[in-house]
């Protein structure tokens, strides 16, 4: 009789030893503080699972349940790491398309147990391109050693490299950019021995020295729509320290040609080149009619640089023969203030996204800087507010289907450039955004590299491509 | 019985010498160069690097080899380490060769690779992992030729390719040449499958191109990947015959060594005339390939590392000077407050002795980090510190601290946050992190701080300047932010006295003299007022002159005017500005 009360006993202290702390544990009313935030962001149904952990060094999860309509499954952490098996994962978006998802978080703290409030995660009908190309590279001063151009399956966590500099002498590669977002026709351009630009259609590879052909440097690409044209800007670039903000980068000059690949000749309009003004970020729009642009007055660099304001300009364009009609500015600095760069046209056609600092044309380095939206519809601006911070917001490019934008932001850390990921809705009204999911916990706290232009693309670029392409530029040399 | 104990005891006596003598030789002539190299990476001790480095082919060596380094930064410790590196690649050797030709009992043969491979590790510009690649190779090729089968030979010979490959990178070709030579010497035909090993490591070497592991497919086949930069490799060739050596020992071993045989009695001779040769050979080859200004900079930046001033002062290499180690130099000078009294006691050539233009490579950053976080240029100092860590292979823990120290000045607690997350991965330079957290976050804690505090004091920023590409406009910031602070002063016009720029000079005279900022005189600088106001000899003593310094210049000038005093009496003034001004070129 006795053995038995023994044994009683210990189940009963196993049973209550392991049972769930849910009647223990203290309710909080808000929701938890994690890291990334993802409470309440809009998210597409094809991306990778939303791993997490919470920001409290001192507060551990223990489990989180996801839950949406007719499925739910919890995840235990693993030292206070959310990492959600990415079958359970699909299947969970699947069946939340279109609705959302809550999950609730259970963690301890100096072993007390407390269980959130569920907290919601939407999940978009629209797809995102499963791709985004970007390149990695150290965020600061001038030098480098290791870069790359990756892509990132963002079903998964997989990143493989598009090229690598390792496979040319470490020579500097950048402005990677897409035609209609196809990974079969794509560019970026090569600097120090290897210099040039590698052009890219299906199986084709050429390598192309502009500078040697016109004397100039071609340094941030728009590919035409038709993919018979690309415009870019010529930029001598400088930069120099900043007594607060690191560094301050800028153009003592800069001018837009056009290449034409069919007739092989680059087009130097004189209305983009004029020496009084500086004319950078040339982007086609989706139709191919028009060209949008920044420019600015010159000033004495780097002393004026406060007073270098970008205007947000468009010209028409031709694409029978690459001719350009008249000018219209959409934003003048001079008179609405701050320093336009980076605009980019949705794949519809109804809204332009640009990014606006108080100066200059290198908004990473400037906190100030934010992402700004036109309508193109009725030329009125839309707030973005949900998706800028105190750090600055830079570039950003439009996913194909015009419902997602993914832009760099230094909201972290202030220095290291990331990637958020935002919804627009057919207003043109912006999601809070994301942070690109990562596999590991601490990916983001070790990481050493900034994410550099990211764009949507549609397909996978064959990796074994890099081999082609650094046989070609040594060819070339 | 009694000869094997006796061969015993005389091989014994044979490596104990040889490690010894290889160990004190390392300590002596090199000591500083392990304590240099091992600040040139940055190891975690993590599971996730340790995967991250298996993931790529050669990566197991490479994190051997960082795993190795790590404990240079202990004195003693890179001179043992690698004389155990060099005893048990020989003791690999030798097994190989007793395995091939048992009675040859040569064990200079069994030496010459691995003596080749020690004085690689003498280059800075040399991947540690070269030799550690080799080791692992002489490792695999024993396991080979003593496989008892001929089937377990011949799996062996297409698997320890591919292992190989993915766990040391291009050294399998060695492991091959190996193969081919041992195939080669008389065998019977069916062991000529063996040789499928050559084309199972072309076709790794065509797939490691193909997916562009690689960037050619020679990188498979040759050892270069062993120098850090081969723009810095003065003798490519001396890698090559560190390879070499491996094969022609092997095939040394297998012609010739079964036809030799050292008599009994003479043993002890011939293993002393092989130890003689040995170190003959290495001491040869490594004076004439060795670079004592370099290994002489290596130790001023020890000191320099350690804020070790008068060690600086004293062990200044006058005959080895260059533009770099005259800038550190002069700092230590300033941190011992003799800059202005012993300025002219060394070789000063205009402005940049006090600080040169940066060449682009990393020990100029390094220097370059420390120098302007010494003066309180932390913009400066934090632009090098990071410009150097990125020309680091490998990170680099030393310009990570100086990164940690100029963001926690600068108020960029997250960045701070991040790098001391990154620097408590690692197993030396964790205690320096943790104890470093204590500021983040927290103004009040750096600023009483007695080292960030008044330089962050020295940072207000003048509103008017968006970029400062001008070092002399920073440093009379630095100066006017924080007058407690005489150095910035003290740089920006000795910096105009070495460039002969009076104008400049007098400028900073007009504008800061007998305010906070610049209340009296040093001997340099009344010289320099007496030498641009020397027709206002009656106003010299409100000026600023002292009447010693005023007399001084007159016994100079009359020196200069009297001829009949000789050049050794103008000598004397060697020490003044006056002659600095007069006499020595920029």
């Amino acid at each position: 009789m006795k053995s038995k009360n023994y044994i009683w006993s210990i189940l009963l202290i196993w049973a209550s030893c392991s049972q769930p702390d849910k009647e223990t544990s203290i309710l909080v009313g808000s929701c938890p503080n994690i890291f990334p935030d993802y409470v309440g962001v809009t998210i597409p149904y094809n991306i990778a699972p939303l791993n997490f952990s919470t920001v409290a060094p001192e507060e551990d999860i223990k489990v989180a349940s996801f839950e949406t309509e007719g499925l739910r499954f919890e995840v235990k952490a693993n030292k206070g790491f959310i990492d959600i098996p990415i079958k359970k994962w699909k299947t969970l978006l699947e069946k939340s398309k279109g609705d959302s998802i809550a999950v609730q978080i259970t963690s301890s703290k100096q072993g007390q147990s407390y269980s959130y409030h569920p907290f919601y995660i939407y999940v978009s009908q629209h797809p995102v391109d499963r791709y985004i190309a970007y390149r990695l590279i150290e965020p600061l001063y001038a030098l480098w050693n290791e870069m790359g151009l990756y892509q990132r399956d963002l079903e998964s966590f997989k990143e493989t490299p598009i090229y690598e500099n390792k496979l040319t002498a470490h020579n500097c590669v950048n402005c990677h950019s897409f035609c209609s977002h196809s990974a079969g026709k794509m560019l970026f351009h090569m600097r120090g021995e290897y210099n040039g630009t590698v052009l890219i259609d299906g199986n084709n590879i050429e390598f192309i020295d502009f500078k040697a052909q016109s004397g100039q440097n071609m340094v941030y690409p728009s590919w035409h729509p038709s993919g018979r044209f690309i415009a870019f800007s010529t930029n001598d670039t400088y930069q120099g320290l900043h007594p607060s903000q690191r560094i301050e980068v800028y153009d003592r000059s800069s001018d837009i040609v056009i290449c034409d690949l069919k007739t092989r000749k680059i087009l130097s309009p004189s209305i983009l080149s004029s020496p009084n003004y500086l004319e950078t970020f040339p982007s086609f729009s989706p139709d191919g009619t028009t060209l949008y642009y920044c420019s600015a007055s010159t000033q004495t660099v780097p002393d004026s640089i406060s007073k270098l304001r970008y205007s947000l300009c468009s010209i028409s364009f031709d694409l029978d023969n690459g001719s350009l009609g008249q000018t219209d500015t959409l934003y003048n600095a001079d008179i609405q203030g701050g320093s336009i760069s980076f605009p980019r046209i949705s794949p519809d056609g109804n809204f332009l996204m640009y990014t606006q600092s108080q100066y200059a044309t290198f908004p990473i380095w400037h906190n100030d800087a934010d992402l700004h939206q036109i309508d193109l519809r009725n030329n009125q601006q839309i707030s973005l507010s949900e998706i800028n911070s105190e750090k600055s917001e830079s570039y950003h490019s439009w996913s194909s289907n015009s419902h997602w934008v993914v832009f760099s932001s230094r909201r972290i850390d202030g220095l290291h450039t990331r990637l958020y990921i935002t919804h627009i809705d057919k207003k043109g009204k912006a999601s809070k955004p994301f942070l690109l999911p990562q596999k590991k916990k601490d990916f983001y706290k070790l990481s050493m590299k900034s994410y550099n232009i990211p764009e949507f693309v549609k397909d996978r670029i064959p990796v074994h491509q890099a081999a082609k392409i650094a046989q070609k530029a040594k060819e070339h040399k | 019985m009694e000869k094997e104990k006796y061969n015993y005891i005389i091989r014994c006596f044979f490596w104990g010498s040889t490690g010894l003598i290889l160990f004190l030789f390392l300590q002596y002539k090199y000591a500083f160069y392990f304590l240099y190299i091992e600040q040139l990476q940055l190891f975690p001790l993590t599971n996730d690097y340790f995967i991250q480095k298996l993931s790529t082919p050669g990566g197991l060596v490479s994190y051997l080899a960082e795993f190795i380094t790590q404990f240079y930064s202990l004195p003693y410790v890179g001179a043992s380490m690698t004389t155990i590196l060099f005893l048990f690649g020989c003791f690999c050797m030798q097994k190989i060769t007793n395995k091939l030709a048992p009675a040859f009992d040569s064990l200079i043969v069994a030496t010459v690779p691995m003596v080749c491979f020690c004085l690689l590790q003498l280059d800075m510009n040399y991947r540690q992992e070269g030799t550690v690649a080799f080791i692992l190779v002489l490792v695999f090729f024993y396991l080979f030729i003593c496989l008892p089968h001929f089937y377990l030979r011949l799996t062996a010979s297409v698997i320890i390719p591919v292992i190989l490959f993915w766990l040391a990178g291009p050294t399998t070709t060695l492991f091959i040449t190996g193969v081919v030579i041992w195939t080669l010497q008389k065998r019977p035909l069916r062991e000529y499958w063996s040789l499928l090993s050559i084309p199972t490591w072309l076709m790794l070497s065509w797939l490691s191109c193909y997916q562009a592991w690689q960037s050619n497919i020679w990188e498979s086949f040759i050892p270069n990947i062993y120098y850090t930069d081969l723009s810095q490799v003065s003798n490519l060739s001396f890698l090559y015959c560190a390879w070499i050596s491996f094969p022609v020992s092997l095939f040394i071993t297998v012609s010739i060594g079964r036809k030799i045989h050292i008599a009994h009695k003479r043993i002890i001779f011939f293993r002393l005339f092989e130890l003689g040769i040995i170190f003959a050979g290495f001491w040869f080859i490594s004076e004439k390939n060795q670079d004592t200004t370099l290994l002489a900079n290596m130790e001023q930046d020890y000191y320099l590392r350690n804020k070790r001033w008068k060690d600086i002062i004293s062990t200044f290499p006058a005959q080895k000077s260059n533009l770099q180690t005259i800038n550190i130099l002069n700092l230590a000078l300033s941190n011992e407050g003799k800059l202005d009294q012993d300025l002219f006691k060394y070789p000063q050539r205009g402005g940049e002795t006090l600080l040169s233009n940066w060449d682009e490579r990393l020990s100029g950053a390094i220097a370059q980090a420390d120098l302007h976080y010494m003066i309180g240029n932390i913009g400066a100092a934090q632009k090098y510190a990071y410009e150097g860590y990125i020309l680091s292979p490998n990170g680099n823990p030393r310009l990570l601290k100086r990164l940690i120290d100029t963001n926690l000045i600068f108020g960029f607690y997250p960045v701070a946050e991040k790098y001391i997350t990154i620097l408590e991965q690692t197993c030396f330079y964790k205690k320096w992190a943790q104890e470093h957290r204590k500021y983040l976050n927290n103004d009040k804690m750096v600023e009483s701080d007695s080292e960030y505090g008044h330089k962050r004091k020295a940072l207000k920023e003048n509103p008017d300047e968006t970029v400062c590409l001008d070092f002399t406009r920073v440093l009379e910031r630095l100066a006017a932010n924080n007058p407690d602070n005489p150095i910035p002063l003290l740089y920006l016009t000795t910096f105009h006295l070495l460039n002969k720029d009076l104008t400049s000079f007098d400028h900073l005279y007009k504008k800061y003299y007998q305010t906070k900022i610049w209340p009296t005189l040093t001997i340099r600088q009344q010289e320099a007022v007496i030498a641009w106001y020397e027709d206002q000899r009656p106003n010299w003593p409100e000026k600023g002159i002292s009447p010693e310094t005023g007399q001084r210049y007159l016994a100079l000038k009359d020196a200069l005017q009297n001829h009949n005093l000789g050049n050794k009496a103008i000598a004397s003034f060697e020490d003044t500005y006056w002659y600095y001004l007069l006499f020595k070129k920029e």
